[in-house]
């Protein structure tokens, strides 16, 4: 278990004080995959660096399972770090190093043989599906592939956690898809705890069971991710749920706006036709989206509805009358 | 033939070839013990700076004052200078071993930037990556800056060696044996211009063969540049 307890940090640059990170509380669960999201400068990026303390937080402490690492001497944190694999946005593998000797790195630190290295290196490896790619350089390989050895790699000390620095970001959708089920995979085959940051919703709602929001440092909204999706409280969360480009049109679009939301059991039927048919009134669809969480579809749609009072009045009741979840949009 | 008569001589009793000799056998030698003193005090600049392994700001300071001050010393004035720290060192301030002393007073402050800022090309994440893996500060200057930098330091090996090279006909003026000496002695001062280009000559070739070879030896022990897929 990770508990991130009051944390902050504070950045010093020239005599100014950049506050990072304000306050952060966080729980995280053995075996889950949770999710930290946010936009770029939100200080995600920070908050993931003082789990495994590359990053020394200012005030609060990092405990994982019991042990407070801000209390650590410097040799037990090395040790710890063995604990907590890390991946990278960048990948950050030693280029002059093959595949093998990459994976083969962090045992090499260790006092371990050769053999025992290249053995647990091959497992890893074939693993991650690159049994075929032993001897290649990291300049030979794709970025999706250069990811699975820096995961393998990130896995030799048979770490419990695993943190994950926007790992898909530098890759395009496929590498992106293949990556974060090898990720899944190893959830639940290895039975490791993973904290993934990223700032695309598509990577939370893949993987994640929880999420946590991150703006302006600190955290605005924490829970389950279909929750979060599906009811997002805060205007960043809409705005991470919601891609940007959907929202420019809203701004000529005068009649009242409401967001209905779908779980499971209603996307089945043809909600909106019947609410159309059975009211006799037409309505604007601004945006309509659904997306599958935990197995279950959920779909969100925005919605503009007529000027007229008494028209709206209908839909509303019908929406009631059907217990079809709607807020209101700005 | 257009050749002098001194020049036939100097050939005939072997002293530009023992000339050639020396001035390879100076460069090498002073080039090698200057590299075993740059290389540790590159390591520290790189490692102590701002955005290094272990930024310290007063080493840092301090070695990279005393570094700058004797690369801005003009090579011809500092050998003048250094004549009693080599004999203070080798116990003469004359020939070859004196030379040498001189030679590496000025190229290890050299070497050191060059091996700096080789250094600094490794990409941080990197570092990093090796900090989450457990690794102490030590096995990330061995395992990961020094190493991932090989090319880059062979290629500055190189052009150190070159420089050192011209320093080592410039010291010729003060005692230094090998091609310099030849061409001041034999070309300059009793003007045989014919000896003074082949002095010219034979630097030229020497400076191509220890280009071409270093460059070729970092070339091959990049990674990076290989692009194609071998099997």
């Amino acid at each position: 278990m990770i508990e991130l307890k009051n944390l902050s940090k504070v950045f010093k640059v020239n005599n100014d004080e950049i506050v990072a990170l304000k306050d952060i509380n966080i729980r995280i669960d053995n075996g889950e995959i949770f999710g930290i999201i946010g936009l770029s400068g939100a200080g995600k990026s920070t908050l993931v660096r003082c789990i495994n303390l590359l990053e020394k937080p200012t005030t609060g402490d990092v405990i994982i399972d019991g042990l407070n690492l801000t209390n650590l001497s410097k040799k037990e944190l090395l040790k710890m770090r063995r604990n907590i694999g890390m991946i990278f946005q960048n990948f950050n593998l030693l280029e002059q190093l093959n595949v093998i000797d990459n994976v083969c790195f962090p045992l090499s630190l260790l006092k371990i043989s050769k053999e025992t290295q290249k053995e647990k290196a091959v497992e890893l490896l074939k693993l991650v599906g690159l049994e075929h790619r032993l001897s290649y350089y990291p300049s030979q390989l794709s970025g999706g592939e250069k990811q699975r050895v820096a995961i393998a790699r990130a896995l030799a000390t048979n770490p419990k956690y695993l943190l994950c620095d926007e790992a898909t970001s530098a890759l395009d959708p496929n590498n992106t898809q293949s990556i974060l089920s090898l990720l899944k995979e190893i959830n639940e085959k290895m039975n490791v705890t993973i904290v993934v940051i990223t700032h695309e919703m598509k990577v939370i709602e893949k993987i994640c069971d929880r999420v946590a929001v991150i703006d302006s440092s600190s955290i605005v909204e924490i829970g389950k991710v279909s929750e979060v999706f599906t009811s997002p409280k805060t205007i960043i969360t809409k705005e991470l749920v919601l891609p940007e480009s959907t929202k420019i049109n809203f701004t000529g679009n005068l009649g009242r706006k409401i967001r209905l939301i779908f779980d499971g059991t209603s996307t089945e039927e043809s909600i909106l036709a019947k609410l159309i048919l059975e009211t006799q009134t037409p309505i604007n669809i601004l945006y309509a989206d659904t997306k599958e969480l935990e197995g279950v579809t959920y779909g969100h749609m925005i919605v503009e509805l007529p000027e007229n009072k008494k028209s709206e009045e209908k839909i509303i009741t019908w929406l009631k009358h059907h217990n079809i979840n709607y807020k209101e949009e700005l | 033939m257009f050749l002098s008569e001194m020049l036939r001589d100097l050939w005939n009793n072997g002293l530009i070839q023992i000339g050639i000799l020396e001035t390879i056998y100076m460069t090498l030698l002073s080039s090698l013990i200057a590299y075993i003193i740059g290389l540790p005090l590159g390591v520290i600049l790189n490692i102590t700076d701002k955005d290094g392994l272990t930024p310290n700001k007063v080493i840092n300071s301090i070695l990279g004052f005393i570094v700058n001050i004797f690369r801005s010393i003009p090579f011809i004035i500092l050998m003048v200078a250094m004549l009693p720290v080599a004999k203070a060192i080798v116990g003469t301030s004359l020939g070859n071993r004196a030379m040498i002393v001189m030679l590496v007073i000025a190229a290890a402050p050299y070497i050191a930037r060059v091996v700096e800022s080789s250094l600094k090309e490794v990409d941080y994440g990197k570092i990093e990556a090796a900090k989450s893996m457990g690794a102490t500060d030590l096995q990330i200057i061995f395992k990961v800056i020094l190493r991932e930098s090989i090319p880059s330091l062979t290629t500055g090996a190189v052009i150190a060696t070159v420089t050192i090279l011209g320093y080592s006909a410039m010291a010729s003026t003060i005692g230094g044996t090998g091609l310099g000496q030849i061409a001041i002695i034999y070309g300059h001062q009793r003007s045989n211009a014919d000896i003074t280009w082949l002095c010219v000559l034979l630097m030229v070739v020497i400076v191509q063969i220890i280009q071409e070879v270093g460059i070729y030896i970092s070339r091959k022990s990049d990674k990076r540049i290989l692009k194609s897929r071998n099997n």
